[in-house]
């Protein structure tokens, strides 16, 4: 739909950066940046994917659009709307494992948290879970608490209970860095089915290129901060699912991997 | 280690058994049981007592008191504490009181109590709301501000207002503090009752305590003393069992001791 050639306005974009800059509200007055001059826009039901090096503000930029933190320059906006504090169209899953989730509820309760407080019924919340446990390969683990995961069903958990409150747009930090290899593989493809059945539009930031290219329609490069921007934004035309023994996959990890190579040749020489 | 030799509570029962035993064979051959009753008279002494009614009457008054007193001082405590979690504003009107008071003990305010509130039951159940009251206080407070942020913003993600972060996220995740901080004010009222009933009360288990000195009758100050311990035990493990039990879902990991 969002790709459909219309003679009329094209269709308001999921996220606008414009001109953004951000400085925490703790720094010292008159310490850089960390983000600077930073312009972008995510179109609708995209897979967009952000790698940067560490420390670059990649979490300070979902945080903004989640609504946790506010930019100090420019404008953010989310499907042509100011953003103005976290919401429930804006999902967020988060890396910390732990966390994230309500260690007092169940895993059905936790994903029908969403619903809960939209007001929903005690029966709605549970059909609406099931969906979603099925839908995370959760079935038969619904009375289960936290503690009682591993690590790879808690980010499952994490990622129903998002999907459960109907966003339009998720937000990923790195929902895999802390797991294992095999874990993390089994996830990343259940990632790609579920954004094709939901068409929701995801951001994903991560450190790992090959899993960046292994998702992203499109990937965006950070560069260090402080005064960090996007440097560059790749096309993946790759088709899903995404095979990485693909040459042409190989190509694309290797194009970003030199980019981000020059990138650092080129802060070590400035140093 | 020795799990398999003989279930764990026996443990407990035999290392009971051998410091009775100590205890019976010091007091008879070793010390002037003027002074260190056998464990077999200060049974007797409870006997007497029990049979006159003291006992059981001392009991009841000063459960009644520490537990009116730790609950008043729960009660006011735990909204002061979550308002100190939640607003700095409330922190810092509160915070030089409450690091202020936390260091002075109930039992030096206990004159100043009875000056203030009288001899009767108001005074002490004041004076244990307040040992109470600083605990559960610090510890609630604590237990709010320790709660991840991203458990805060995920609950916001997902659409819950800010009433209904406090009310089903904030208040679930520190109860594990609450209830850590009720556990250790119990105890402290245990303490400061002994103290208060000393000075002034007509009954109660300090009371005894006190009064058996001016009779010189050692073997009821080791009932009382006994029956003091036995009831912070019993209640003590009321308290856990609630935890492990109705609670369970909010408190596990800080009910395993
Ligand atoms: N709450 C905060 N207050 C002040 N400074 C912060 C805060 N959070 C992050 N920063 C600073 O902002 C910069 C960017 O942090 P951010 O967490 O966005 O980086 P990142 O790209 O996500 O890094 P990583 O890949 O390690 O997760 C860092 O220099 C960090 O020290
Ligand atoms: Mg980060």
């Amino acid at each position: 739909m969002t790709n459909s050639p219309t003679s009329e306005t094209p269709p308001t974009p999921a996220v606008v950066f414009d001109k953004v800059g951000m400085a925490y509200p703790g720094q010292k007055a008159g310490s850089e940046l960390i983000l600077a001059n930073l312009s972008v826009t995510v179109p609708q039901g995209e897979f967009f994917v952000l790698v940067g090096p560490s420390g670059s503000g990649k979490s300070t930029l979902l945080k903004i659009v989640a609504g946790t933190e506010k930019q100090t320059e420019g404008r953010v906006l989310a499907n042509g709307n100011v953003i103005d504090g976290p919401d429930r169209r804006r999902g967020m899953v988060f890396q910390s494992i732990e966390e994230p989730l309500f260690q007092w509820l169940t895993v059905a309760e936790n994903i029908g948290f969403g619903p809960s407080v939209a007001g929903k019924s005690r029966s709605e919340c549970r059909t609406i879970a099931q969906h979603y446990i099925d839908l995370v390969g959760l079935r038969g683990h619904e009375a289960k608490f936290p503690h009682e995961l591993s690590g790879g069903m808690k980010q499952r958990v994490q990622i129903a209970r998002t999907l459960a409150a109907e966003p339009e747009l998720i937000l990923f930090d790195e929902p895999f860095a802390a797991l294992d290899a095999l874990t993390r593989r089994v996830l990343q493809k259940e990632l790609t089915r579920i954004w094709r059945e939901t068409g929701c539009t995801m951001v994903y930031v991560t450190h790992d290129i090959r899993e960046a290219v292994l998702l992203g329609q499109r990937v965006a490069v950070m560069s260090r901060g402080p005064r960090a921007n996007i440097t560059r934004v790749y096309d993946i035309d790759l088709p899903y699912p995404r095979d990485d023994l693909d040459s042409r996959f190989a190509d694309a990890v290797k194009a970003i991997e030199g980019d981000i190579e020059r990138e650092a040749a080129s802060q070590w020489e400035q140093n | 280690m020795g799990a398999k030799l003989m279930p764990s509570y026996a443990w407990s029962a035999l290392s009971v058994a051998t410091v009775l035993i100590v205890w019976q064979i010091a007091s008879t051959w070793l010390v002037d049981p003027m002074f260190l009753p056998a464990p077999m008279a200060v049974l007797k002494g409870a006997g007497q007592m029990l049979e006159e009614g003291t006992l059981s009457q001392s009991v009841l008054v000063s459960m009644m008191r520490i537990l009116s007193g730790w609950l008043v001082g729960s009660a006011i405590a735990i909204p002061i504490g979550l308002a100190v979690g939640v607003s700095p504003v409330a922190r810092h009107l509160v915070d030089p009181f409450i690091h202020f008071f936390r260091f002075v003990p109930a039992i030096a305010l206990v004159t100043l109590f009875i000056i203030w509130f009288g001899v009767g039951e108001m005074s002490k159940i004041i004076l244990i709301a307040y040992a109470t009251a600083f605990i559960v206080m610090v510890n609630t407070a604590s237990g709010v501000s320790s709660i991840s942020q991203d458990k805060l913003n995920a609950a916001r993600c997902l659409g819950a207002n800010e009433r209904q972060v406090f009310l089903r996220v904030m208040i679930p995740a520190c109860l594990p503090s609450i209830y850590v901080g009720m556990r250790l004010a119990l105890a402290s009222s245990f303490l400061v009752i002994a103290a208060a009933e000393m000075l002034a009360a007509d009954a109660g288990l300090g009371y005894i305590i006190w009064t058996s000195r001016l009779y010189f009758q050692v073997d009821w100050m080791f009932a009382a003393i006994i029956v003091l311990g036995l009831l912070g035990f019993a209640t003590d493990r009321l308290w856990r069992l609630l935890g492990r039990t109705l609670l369970k879902r909010y408190l596990r990991g800080v009910t395993g001791y």
